[in-house]
Parts: structure tokens; sequence; C-alpha cells
């Protein structure tokens, strides 16, 4: 069968070898047709190609690019999934390698000479800010009706991808990057050359009439610009937009006309900590009112290990009257321990094609970060956002902690160190499609207490996407004498042992992950300096004595 | 009344006009009963947040009997909220002086035509009070007589500015949601609307203080504020909070100490890492400011130095106080 889309392939190459190669490769591996294009300036050929092209889809490629064979059904793949996503009327370049939306990370799906790991799923279309113009995928129709161009004058090899993803989303065009269009990229565009380029001065007056801020990012590394601060000035007329507070803005509307996916929130509570889960439950307020027109929040309350102060929450959730609570109640004897019972029962009760996030009733979340949510929740993928650790002092009559300061943030990017044994990511962080984890609690007995919530991400990371993005979604609170900071760790050392033998036993993660880990960092019997200094304290405190 | 002319009063002589009008007969049972005033200065741009946070938290407020919101629109332009007039026991109104305004401008204008009796409460859009934060502060305000500002305590980012744990008392009052006397403010001649926008807080605080009165941290009243400096700023742009905080520094050193403070604060903003084209711009916009400016009444310094040094400071580049953590 062949490809569903009319696409036209082209070209672009600086030398006459590369491009009877190019012209070969054509008939050699069945791409078909290809205009290959030799000299001249890339950004002149893009918009003749906008112009010009008398398909739906065009593929440009740049420079010494290797295509996959059978790359057609690849580019069909590419248009379903932002057609999917955003809409066929919504977007306007796919590439595979650019700066992602919210992140500022470049997120690549290619391999380069600079670069040869190979790369993950992107799991769906990833909205970028900025795209690498190795290769795009150019929706003919969406720009030349938004009039979408590089504007005149403006040349080089490395900045169409950059100024062509501006242009679109000054005309409400979304762009984005899939691992669908991965290639393999042999050409020498670097950070020297996109430097150069970015520093033209058409570039320069280009950027500085049309946007307000003073450095972009790239997938080169940021371009820094001495831009006008005319929008500071008292009665400012400047009409100039933020570059990034655009696309924010446009991706807000886009997911708003959108059907609104269902976030379940639920709350472990002890019913016991009436304050805090106030402090939770207000945020959750704010948070629903914000972004109400993009997400169906919703809000479960899992009671968990209730014991003696256990109170009724009924005077707590009366004043959340616009809030719809469902209160799942543990029950140990078939559950199990009261953590893992609590996260069972939660999940049994949500639908099935919904989201779920865990906070504890300490946690709160922050209302604006749930307005980025959206572009973010996959079926397919595990959302892994960054957390803020506050440091706080509670007593039990006080509406508000008595001090509270924040003192780090649990960082999404480290959520790989959890394979090397270390929970570096708290259960606020992550947002798990129900659909895993009601899969996940059918096939796994997990048994234990505590790091339920470690053993949940471990199984989850290794069977869907990560997607680890540093957005501010939740603040934990540290305070009192919780496990964490217990001195005696034998509970929890059982429970991990549990936990991380199930893993082991249905072979979550292939073999070569442990070997690759062992290879590179050798596992040592560490002697840490204060461990040497206590066994010293203690044997002198023993000479003391005698 | 011209604040500068309130900075050149000695602090008896203002605090013996203060208390001709009753300022001190303030009762809490009084003020819960009558209509609080509440002013926000908004443009369209804020009114999201102002409908999805401000306007519902305002309605769960305990203790108050009727609240009337005040949108004043800075822009001057059209109307920025076309939401309900009234919500349970909120009342909302939308102020327009016509003309552009910065954020100390709005807050007279409003006052002027409203006329707050006993006090009035500036608030942010963009935040979220506790439904006891409003009668936490009023509380606060019954029971120190000698209090202007009574400022609440934002969450879950406490400001890390110091304030006596026991007492309250606080170098400045953060605008974020702060109730202010009414007589103190008619008398203090309002905000200084030299400085257009940010650090005029600090500045009412400071004339507080100088003139005798008591600028109060209220740390049972709540209110979430989840601040651009902490969750929104973002490295690629500056924002006005970045240029009026640098220019309304130098003014503030000129405004309490004179030229010298005044030199000090540019070689300071100057050391900055700040590109050259807005440094120019800050110091452009502070020499048209005070150009327009009158002449600087010859005080305070001495004031200052005796008594009150650990109120009225600067300990760094637009720093007005000591960090607590």
């Amino acid at each position: 069968m062949g490809p569903k889309y009319k696409v036209s392939l082209y070209r672009f190459v600086y030398s006459g070898k590369l491009k009877s190669a190019a012209l070969e490769s054509g008939e050699k591996y069945g791409f078909g047709p290809i205009e290959v294009v030799r000299g001249g300036d890339y950004c002149k050929l893009i918009n003749s190609i906008i112009e010009n092209c008398t398909s739906e889809y065009a593929l440009v490629s740049r420079g010494k690019v290797f295509w996959p064979i059978g790359i057609g059904s690849a580019i069909d793949s590419a248009i379903e999934s932002a057609n999917e996503e955003f809409g066929p009327a919504r977007w306007g370049i796919v590439g595979n390698c650019g700066i992602e939306f919210i992140s500022h990370r470049k997120i690549e799906y290619l391999q380069t000479r600079f670069c040869k790991i190979i790369p993950s799923c992107s799991g769906k279309p990833r909205l970028a800010t900025a795209l690498d113009g190795n290769t795009l995928l150019l929706n003919i129709r969406n720009l030349r009706e938004h009039s979408v161009r590089i504007p005149y004058g403006l040349s080089g090899l490395s900045i169409p991808g950059l100024v062509l993803v501006m242009e679109g989303y000054r005309q409400n065009l979304v762009s984005a990057v899939d691992s669908a269009l991965y290639v393999f990229d042999q050409t020498d565009v670097d950070e020297y050359s996109y430097k150069t380029e970015s520093r033209k001065s058409k570039f320069r007056k280009y950027w500085s009439s049309t946007f307000l801020n003073k450095s972009i990012d790239t997938v080169y590394g940021t371009i820094k610009l001495d831009n006008s601060v005319d929008h500071l000035k008292k009665n400012s007329s400047d009409t100039r937009l933020d570059y990034y507070s655009h696309v924010a803005s446009v991706v807000r509307d886009l997911y708003s006309s959108k059907p609104k996916p269902v976030l379940n929130i639920v709350a472990r509570t002890r019913l016991e900590r009436p304050n805090q889960l106030r402090r939770l439950l207000d945020t959750i307020r704010m948070a629903r009112s914000f972004s109400q027109d993009m997400l169906d929040l919703k809000v479960v309350l899992a009671a968990n290990n209730l014991g003696q102060s256990s109170c009724g929450t009924e005077w707590v959730l009366a004043e959340y009257p616009e809030m719809e609570f469902v209160i799942s109640r543990e029950n140990p004897s078939i559950h199990g321990y009261p953590r893992v019972c609590a996260v069972r029962s939660a999940v049994d009760l949500v639908e099935e094609d919904s989201f779920i996030w865990f906070v504890d009733d300490d946690d709160f979340v922050y209302p604006e970060s749930l307005q980025y949510l959206p572009p973010f929740l996959s079926p397919k993928t595990v959302f892994v956002g960054d957390s803020a650790i506050f440091d706080e002092e509670w007593s039990g009559e006080e509406t508000f902690p008595l001090k509270s300061r924040k003192s780090g943030i649990y960082k999404s990017d480290d959520y790989q160190e959890c394979v090397l044994g270390e929970n570096p990511i708290p259960f606020c962080s992550v947002i798990y499609p129900s659909a895993l984890l009601k899969d996940i609690c059918s096939r796994f007995t997990l048994t234990g207490d505590y790091c339920e919530d470690y053993a949940l991400f471990l199984i989850a990371s290794s069977s869907a996407t990560v997607m680890n993005v540093p957005l501010l979604i939740a603040g934990v609170s540290r305070h009192g004498g919780g496990t964490v900071s217990q001195k005696d760790r034998t509970h929890w050392n059982y429970s991990y042992a549990s936990f991380v033998s199930e893993i082991v036993r249905m072979g979550v993660f292939p073999s070569w992950t442990a070997d690759h880990l062992r290879k590179r960092t050798p596992q040592k019997q560490k002697s840490s300096i204060s461990r040497r200094i206590k066994h010293i304290l203690r044997r002198l405190s023993n000479l003391v004595k005698i | 009344m011209n604040h500068w002319e309130t900075l050149g009063r000695c602090g008896r002589q203002f605090r013996e006009t203060l208390a001709r009008t009753k300022f001190s007969d303030f009762k809490f049972e009084e003020f819960v009963s009558e209509t609080i005033n509440i002013f926000c200065s908004a443009s369209s741009k804020e009114v999201e947040k102002l409908r999805a946070w401000l306007i519902p938290s305002l309605c769960n407020q305990k203790m108050a009997p009727e609240i009337c919101l005040y949108i004043v629109n800075y822009t001057g332009v059209g109307k920025i909220y076309d939401g309900p007039a009234r919500v349970g026991n909120l009342r909302i109104e939308e102020l327009n002086k016509g003309v552009a305004c910065g954020f100390g401008e709005a807050h007279n204008f409003a006052y002027s035509k409203v006329e707050p009796k006993g006090f009035f409460i500036i608030a942010n859009p963009d935040v979220y009070c506790h439904q006891s934060c409003i009668s936490e502060l009023i509380r606060t305000r019954a029971a120190n007589a000698d209090a202007a500002l009574v400022e609440a305590r934002q969450q879950p980012f406490e400001h890390p500015k110091e304030f006596d744990e026991s007492t309250g008392y606080t170098p400045w009052a953060s605008g974020f949601f702060l109730l202010i006397d009414s007589g103190f403010f008619t008398q203090a001649g309002g905000f200084d609307e030299n400085f257009w926008m940010y650090c005029e807080d600090v500045d009412l605080s400071w004339r507080a203080w100088l003139n005798g009165f008591k600028v109060i941290h209220c740390s049972k009243a709540v209110g979430y504020h989840f601040t651009g400096t902490y969750f929104e700023y973002k490295a690629n742009r500056y924002y006005l909070e970045n240029f009026w905080t640098a220019r309304n520094f130098i003014y503030l050193s000129y405004k309490f100490w004179g030229n010298k403070a005044e030199k000090k604060a540019i070689a300071k903003f100057l050391r900055r890492s700040y590109p050259a084209n807005f440094k120019q711009e800050v110091m452009r916009s502070y020499e048209e400011m005070k150009g327009n400016l009158p002449p600087r009444p010859p005080l305070i310094v001495g004031k200052i130095g005796r008594n009150l040094s650990d109120k009225v400071k600067i300990t760094g580049f637009n720093l007005y106080h000591r960090e607590r953590f």
C-alpha cells in the first residue's frame, strides 16, 4: 500500500556530488520523485516551495541527510499524529529536532555526527518553539492560507527552521517535533555557523521589530540580542510580542477548543490534618478556576490508615461546594498495606481514559501550571514535573504553617536516577494515565508499605514514554517526623525489598540496562568519611568508659 | 497634600493631627459591620486572574457583611470587567480615570472617588485570600492603635523579609494585600505617583515609620500569591518589575537620603549586569522624573539615623530589609 497523503519531496544540497546522490536515492530506495536544488539560498527555496508546491504537504531536507527507506509511511504517521493532536487546520511545520514548548529543552529524534544516541519515541508530536532545518514537514495548505513565509531578506542554512516556526505562531499555527521523522544527518551545521547567521543585521532587525525578548533558545544554543526596552516605558505603545507568551497563548487557545482531558487529583489523607487538606483544596480551587477551559479536574479523597485521631472531613469539604468529591475508603483486609490500598481503591474508582495525579494532603498544587499540562498528557506517556520542597512548621491549631521556607526542588530531569535504587521523584511530581495504572494494579501484587510511589514509577516508566518537563506543578511539605526522616529504617527497608523483588521477578527492566549502568558506573563499596569518624568516636567513647 | 511636605514634618506633629481624626478609636466590631472597600488596579491582561481568584476568594470572606471591590482600569481605555456587578456579599465596580496611570496614581484616584471611612485594602488581581484574611487584618489593626499599614502574609512562598515575631513590626509592607488606614493615607498625601509602579509600598511604609506610625505584618492573614518573580518570570525578556524597581531604587535613595545616596545607588545600579541600552533607559526615565520634582526638603537623614535605622534602610540593590531565611 502506498503513502496515504500526497507529499512532495525536496532536497537542498550544495555540491554536485550530493545532488546526484540525492537523485539516485529517489529511484534506488523507492522515495519517488525528489526535487533536488543545488546551491542558492535555503530560505528562498522554502518560500518558493510554500508558494509553488502542488501537494498539500512537502518534506524538505537540507545537506547530507539520510532518510529511512519507506519514509512515505513515516511521513503519513507524522501527518496523522499532528492532525490528531492539533487538528488539521492548526499546525504548520513538524520537524525531528527542536526546542520544546515550556521546557525550553532541545529534543531530538535524529542522529548526527556529533550525537549518536539512539533517540526514544516522542509518543506524540511535542510542541516546539524552534526547529532545526535538517528536515521539515510543511503543511503547505495551512502555511499558504495563513500567509506564513520567511520574511524577505533573511538568508542562511540554519535559521529557516527558527524563523518559519516563529512566523507560524504569529499566524496561530503551531509547530512540533515528532520521532516519526527520524533521519541520520551528517551535515556540518554547527553552533558557529548558526550564530554567524543570527548575528546578521537583517535577522536582528527582524527580531527587534517583531519581538521584545532579549534572547531566544535555538537548537544550537541561546541567541542573545540587545533588544529595545520600549515596552517597559511609561505609557508605552510598543506592540511587539513576547514570543514565548504568545506561543503559550496560541497553545492555550488550541487546547481550549479540544475535548478536555479528565485529571483526577487523588489526595491521600488520613483525615487528621484538616488545615493542610484545606490548603491543598484551596490551591486546587485556584487551579480549577484558572484552567477550567482546558482540563476537567476531579478530586478523589483516598482515605487511608485511619487512626484514633481521624476526624470527619465533612466540615472542610463543605467549604468547597463547587468540587465534587469522590471518597475512596480503603479496605486493608482486601488490599493489604494502607498506602498501596489507597492507591488501588482510587485507581479502581477513576475512569479508564483519564489521568491520575496523586498528592498527599499536606502537598499543594501550583495553580497556574495546570494550564500548560494538556499538551503533555497522553495515554501513552507518564508525565513528570518538578516539585518544590518546603520546610515547614505546623502547630495543631494554626490554619497555616508557622514557618514555611522553600528549600529546594525535586527536579524532573533526575527521574532516570530511579533505576539506580534512589527515588528522586516524589509522588506528586507524576501524572499517570489511568489505564496504565489499572494495568499495573492488575498485574502486580505491590506488596509493601513505604516506597509504593517509587515502585509504581519504576514499573510505569518501563512500559510507557516518560515525558519529563521542568514545570513546577506541586509543593511538598516537609514537617514533623515523617517516614523519610525516621531513623529506624527497618520497616522502610522491608517495603523497599518487597517492591523491588517483584519488579526484578517480573523482569521489568531489560538485562542490558543493568549491564550498561554497571559498565558506566562501577559500584564500589563506599566507606564514607562520616562513617569512619563515627566508628572512631564509638571506640573513643568505649575507651573513656573504661 | 503633597507627600514631599509630609516628609518634612516631625513625627509628633503628624501624630497629633491624626489623633484629632479619632484615629485611635478604631473598633473591630464597628468595622466588620460596615462595607469594606478594596481597590485593585488591573488591566484586561489581569482580569482573568481577578475573576478566577480574587473575586471568588472575596466572596468567601468570614465576618465581612459587604465588600466592595473597585477595579481600577489603569490603562484608562474602555471597560475591562464585564462580569456580574454583585456576587453574594461582594459588590464590584469598575473605575476609570480616563488616562493611563501607574499603581500609586490608580489607587489615589480610587481613594479620592470612594473616600473610604476608617481604612481600605489594596489587593493585587492575582491574589487568592484565605477566608479569614480580611477579618484578621482588621483585628490586627484594631489591636494596634498606631498602625498605619497592616500587610497580609504571602503563601506558599513567604516573603523572606524580616518581621518581629512578637509585634509583627516590619520595615515595609508589601502592597499585594494591604490594609491602609484612611486617616494616615489622607494625611500622608497618598501614594507618591512619581514611582509609577513598584516600590511605592516601600515609600509609604517608610513615611509611616518616620511619622511615628507602625507597619505591621499579620501572620494570620494569609493570601495565596504565586508571584511572577518565583513562578512566571523567564530569563528571555525584561519585565516591568526589572525596569521600575531599578529606577525606583535610585529614586528612593535620593528621596530619603539625598544626593550622596543617589550617587551611590546609581553606581550600584550601573554595576549590575544589565545591557547598556537597559541602563540608559532606566537613567533617562529617572532623570526625566527628577527634572519635574519640587525642591527636596532637607530632612530625614538625621531622623533615620537616630531612631529608625532598623526600619528605614537599604541593604542592597533593590533590597530594603534583612532576609529571614
